[in-house]
């Protein structure tokens, strides 16, 4: 796993939205409206947290959807990621 | 001064009120200010700002009496809620105006040490926009506290359209069904997601997906009975069931047509009220695109047997024997085999095998002895022989299911060099479809036996066709097509033909 510090603010304004709302399947321009983004940042942003396997990733041909992942380790780590920043 | 108050903090803070203070800076050498939280305080906190007052600086019992008369000023403006002008006891001037918020006195600002009384009009103007910066803060809190209800709500709603984005892209139950699994999972925070659909001829509830992030230790699902066990009974009452940790939601539209189960691990939080508020509007998402897929592939069996009805029909009328329905079949399972390993678009490739079926319809009507005859033809017959992709694509072009089809049946006698016919199209004018074809059927032509010429191998027949590549064939199609041959796949054809 790379380092926390490779984590950009982006990045973890991301996962701060996604724990505070585990339920949400939100696309690419979703994340840059609640963000204020661009979504031409948001979406290497996103893919970088799918790498870390810490979104999953729902593609279809025209649509990706992402989402908090489901495996609690992740979570935790997450968790642990923000706490410390 | 124990209490604390962020709201007055805040307030003092605000821009209006800094433009304030720097207007009556102005107008006084060495200004105290004051915030003095709470409706009624019972003390001062004097700091270091006040030591620029004599009579505070100079003894405790001093800051004693100041303090009484500030307390007593701050007692007239809670009574009065209006700003109360004062004279210390070393006769300066000073102000005290009321913080109200929501019709609470949160506190009071003052200014003290003025050595000029303050004017009416400037205490007024002072008092007015206090008022003004707590009722701007009171409303800014009011949209703070609306945009913290409203934005999980938007957040909610904005997931429901992108699950219904997601889930209404395909019309490919196998693809959709697990996708609709994993979604669930995913939302609702559970480790194991199964959708049951019922099989109306069998009456029973087949599992068609089974989602289970824990791999094994999540469900088990298998067929059942309508009104048999807890997944037969929620599709027969059209009730949901709700556990601690286990939900099964009904699949209803108008009918049951399904069940959708999810479960949570021991040790995660119990499902509630809102987690099945939550799997059932996931439900009636899924429910629209699970029908429209089950009317898809309805309405994909009708087109798909309708064809094969026309291609035997046309076999019927065919006086050329050029093939049976079988080796039509064969030809339209080995260009699908090749369109497959080439990587086309999955919405081509149906197109291709309807032309496939009926990519010879143009020859009915052509005399069977210039079919048949063994000898070459004439300039008269070759010019009747090469009209039949024209009069086949004529005679389709009328139904619509088949338009993307009948450039495929049209351009499938072209050749890559551009010597073929109707067009003489060369390379890449030719659609794919045509160009894969052309493979297809130079390949069933040579290993399916015709009443008068016998079937060769299909190594012999591979052979032929590599030898062709970049001439009569495309190269990158010949490649997919020995690919197939390379891995028996052709074999496994033939022998299911």
């Amino acid at each position: 796993m790379p380092t926390d510090s490779s984590l950009s603010a982006l990045q973890r304004q991301i996962l701060q939205f996604f724990l505070e709302h585990s339920n949400a399947v939100e696309t690419v321009r979703g994340m840059a409206t609640w963000l204020g983004a661009e979504p031409q940042a948001i979406e290497p942003a996103l893919n970088g947290l799918v790498d870390r396997q810490w979104l999953s990733s729902h593609a279809t041909d025209a649509l990706t959807g992402y989402t908090l992942t489901s495996d609690e380790r992740f979570v935790n780590q997450i968790k642990q990621t923000l706490e410390l920043s | 001064m124990a209490q604390t108050n962020t709201w007055l903090e805040s307030l003092s803070q605000h821009s209006g009120i800094q433009r304030l203070r720097n207007v009556l800076s102005e107008s006084v050498a060495q200004p105290i200010w004051w915030t003095i939280p709470g409706e009624s305080p019972k003390s001062l906190e004097y700091s270091n700002a006040c030591k620029v007052c004599p009579f505070v600086r100079s003894s405790t019992a001093n800051r004693r009496i100041c303090q009484e008369k500030f307390l007593h000023a701050v007692e007239q403006v809670r009574r009065t809620k209006a700003a109360h002008h004062f004279i210390c006891p070393i006769q300066r001037s000073a102000v005290c105006l009321p913080v109200v918020s929501g019709g609470q006195t949160q506190g009071y600002l003052a200014m003290c040490n003025s050595q000029r009384v303050i004017p009416k009009e400037t205490v007024a103007l002072a008092d007015l926009a206090v008022q003004t910066a707590g009722q701007e803060m009171e409303k800014a809190k009011e949209l703070k506290n609306l945009s913290e209800a409203i934005q999980p709500r938007c957040v909610a709603l904005s997931t429901i359209h992108t699950i219904h984005r997601l889930i209404s892209s395909t019309l490919d139950l196998t693809e959709l069904l697990p996708r609709v699994a994993r979604l669930c999972c995913q939302v609702l925070r559970v480790q194991s997601c199964a959708i049951w659909l019922l099989d109306e001829q069998k009456k029973l509830l087949v599992p068609r997906a089974v989602v289970d992030l824990q791999k094994g230790q999540g469900l088990s699902a298998r067929s059942c009975r309508i009104g048999k066990g807890l997944v037969g009974t929620v599709a027969l009452t059209y009730k949901s069931f709700l556990k601690e940790r286990m939900m099964v939601v009904p699949l209803v539209e108008e009918e049951c047509i399904g069940v959708i189960m999810v479960r949570r691990a021991s040790g995660g939080q119990p499902f509630g009220a809102l987690d099945q508020e939550i799997l059932t509007t996931l439900a009636e998402q899924a429910v629209v695109a699970i029908r429209n897929a089950q009317m898809y592939e309805a309405q994909e069996r009708i087109t798909w047997g309708t064809i094969k009805s026309l291609s035997a029909i046309l076999d019927g009328m065919d006086n050329s024997s050029s093939g049976t329905v079988s080796h039509r079949q064969l030809l339209a399972d080995v260009a699908l085999a090749i369109a497959q390993k080439m990587g086309m678009p999955a919405s081509q490739q149906k197109p291709l095998q309807y032309a496939a079926l009926l990519h010879d319809a143009g020859r009915v009507g052509i005399p069977e002895e210039i079919i048949r005859k063994p000898s070459k033809l004439n300039r008269l017959e070759f010019a009747l022989v090469k009209e039949h992709p024209v009069k086949g694509a004529r005679f389709l072009e009328p139904l619509e299911i088949l338009e993307p089809a009948v450039p495929i049946i049209l351009y499938h006698h072209e050749r890559y060099d551009g010597t073929g016919y109707p067009k003489g199209l060369k390379k890449e004018a030719i659609p794919l479809g045509a160009r894969i074809l052309a493979v297809a059927n130079a390949f069933e032509a040579m290993v399916c036996e015709r009443p008068y010429r016998k079937a060769i191998p299909v190594a012999q027949a591979a052979r032929e066709i590599a030898s062709h590549a970049g001439t009569q064939f495309d190269p990158k199609v010949v490649n997919a097509f020995m690919a197939l041959v390379k891995t028996k796949q052709l074999d496994q054809l033939m022998k299911g033909a």
